[in-house]
């Protein structure tokens, strides 16, 4: 059929899906654009309690700057994505139709010639009645082949200019300071966004300082891990549990490594590891850098709210013990109990960056290793040497 | 001029909103799981183009925003001076 006229192809794409495109879009700017009002109102008009305080003001710096362009790419990109669907919806049904009409007349044409043929080949001519009737009734379906092909052609035409329309809104938002090539120059010319905004070899240097050197295990990593694991926790005592917690807030770096390594897996319920998103090493280890500064932050808000007498397992971000018996034995067996809890949670981790390949391992083993030396620094304590008392934990104790 | 006071764990509500976001711009994903959605035509790399070609800058800008979140576990409380429309949403008391 191809061969006596073409084939009108459909107009792939989905409106409602622009649609909830645009709508995560203009969602997406609206938060960034309230978190830029939120910083900018800070920066300007707060007074901090506290150097602590004066220190987070002063690194806002230009950053409201950047969520400022940020929000406008994606609220400014709504608008021309919502007419783009409207507009895609329409013809896409218009060039729906045209192709519908346009293969059913090709399929009745078809049908015409067969029985042309049979009254050919039973000796009928082609001025006998019946093949002019036949011949009419097909040079009508060739009329609607034509006008279909032109409704379709129509169509595509529009839809074309509103893709273009659009297309050409969209590249004139993209074309901003953020946009990357023109990014080092538009923040080095704002001195930078906060404390060290660079190069993304920079945020490296930023969550594993040279002060604490990265050795990557590679194929180790496993051995590794356990290793550091089975030891740090595998007999936890309370002891082991203070010093492992002030290990863990000197290792945040590590911990920030090896959070991002696992990003982009998820375990399934039979324990299997899936990849869902192939997250690059520098998204793994900004990742890393969220989910260690979140988990900071849920510390000093716990820390905040906890009382005078809190134990150790709030010191390590838990709740407060409660029931009966000592201090001393709760808190050894908050300590076996977070031993057990972190040896299988860190096979279900080495599981999951597993699944990310063998660069993932790596971050994740340059993570490990940062906090096992930070760990074994703390460790080279006596074994019978009484450490001091963990203080009450307040929220500069969060540190 | 009147100011309001804020307190810490309002100023860590405020770290963990910021920490959010920059999990968020980190997670922004791949835009070209969207591109389907688009259509054969200039759309489709417009978007990949505009929600991608800063990718550079949307991460640093999450690094910053993880950072600013995490500093507010220093940050303790602060003033907010009210000429500036700062207490709404952030429940200070007056002082």
């Amino acid at each position: 059929m191809s061969g006596v006229w073409p084939v009108l192809e459909p107009v792939p794409g989905d409106a409602p899906g622009v649609r909830a495109l645009a709508d995560a879009l203009e969602a997406s700017g609206q938060r960034l654009a309230d978190a830029c009002t939120d910083l900018v109102r800070l920066r300007d008009g707060a007074v901090w309690d506290g150097p602590g305080g004066s220190a987070f003001g002063a690194r806002i710096g230009p950053v409201p700057t950047v969520l400022d362009r940020a929000a406008r790419r994606h609220v400014c990109a709504a608008a021309p994505l919502r007419a783009f669907a409207d507009v895609l919806e329409v013809e896409q049904a218009v060039v729906q139709r045209a192709v519908e009409d346009h293969a059913e007349a090709g399929d009745r044409y078809l049908v015409l010639e067969d029985r042309a043929a049979a009254l050919v080949a039973a000796g009928r001519d082609e001025t006998s009645s019946e093949l002019l009737t036949l011949r009419a009734l097909q040079r009508e379906q060739v009329a609607q082949l034509q006008d279909a092909e032109q409704r379709h052609r129509a169509a595509t035409e529009r839809l074309h200019a509103a893709d273009g329309h659009c297309a050409r809104v969209l590249r004139g938002l993209a074309d901003d300071e953020l946009a990357d090539g023109a990014v080092y120059r538009g923040l080095r010319g704002a001195s930078g966004v906060g404390h060290g905004v660079g190069s993304l070899a920079g945020l490296m240097v930023r969550v594993a300082p040279p002060a604490k050197p990265v050795a990557v295990a590679g194929d180790a990593v496993g051995l590794a891990a356990d290793g550091v694991l089975l030891v740090g926790y595998g007999e936890g005592s309370g002891r082991d549990l203070a010093v492992t917690a002030g290990a863990s807030v000197l290792g945040v770096g590590g911990d920030a490594l090896r959070t991002g390594a696992k990003a982009g897996a998820v375990l399934r319920a039979d324990g299997a590891a899936v990849p869902l998103a192939r997250l690059s090493a520098q998204e793994r280890i900004v990742l890393g850098m969220t989910q260690t500064a979140r988990e900071r932050v849920r510390a000093a808000r716990s820390m905040v709210d906890v009382d005078e007498r809190a134990t150790a397992s709030a010191l390590v971000g838990g709740p407060a013990l409660r029931g009966s018996g000592t201090l001393r034995a709760r808190t050894a067996d908050a300590a076996r109990r977070l031993a057990r809890e972190r040896v299988d949670a860190v096979r279900s981790e080495l599981a999951l960056a597993s699944a990310g390949g063998r660069s993932t391992q790596r971050l994740y083993g340059a993570g490990v290793t940062l906090t096992a030396a930070s760990r074994s620094a703390d460790r080279v304590v006596p074994a019978d040497e009484e450490r001091p008392a963990a203080p009450p934990p307040t929220l500069r104790g969060a540190r | 001029m009147t100011s309001y006071r804020v307190d810490a764990a309002t100023v860590l509500t405020l770290g963990a909103g910021l920490v959010d976001l920059a999990d968020a711009l980190t997670l922004a994903g791949d835009p070209s799981a969207d591109r389907w959605a688009l259509g054969p035509g200039e759309v489709g790399p417009a978007v990949e183009d505009l929600l991608g070609g800063w990718r550079h800058a949307r991460l640093v800008l999450a690094a910053s925003l993880a950072e600013l979140g995490e500093a507010t576990a220093d940050a303790g409380g602060l003033y907010l001076d009210t000429e500036a429309g700062l207490s709404h949403g952030l429940g200070g008391g007056r002082t």
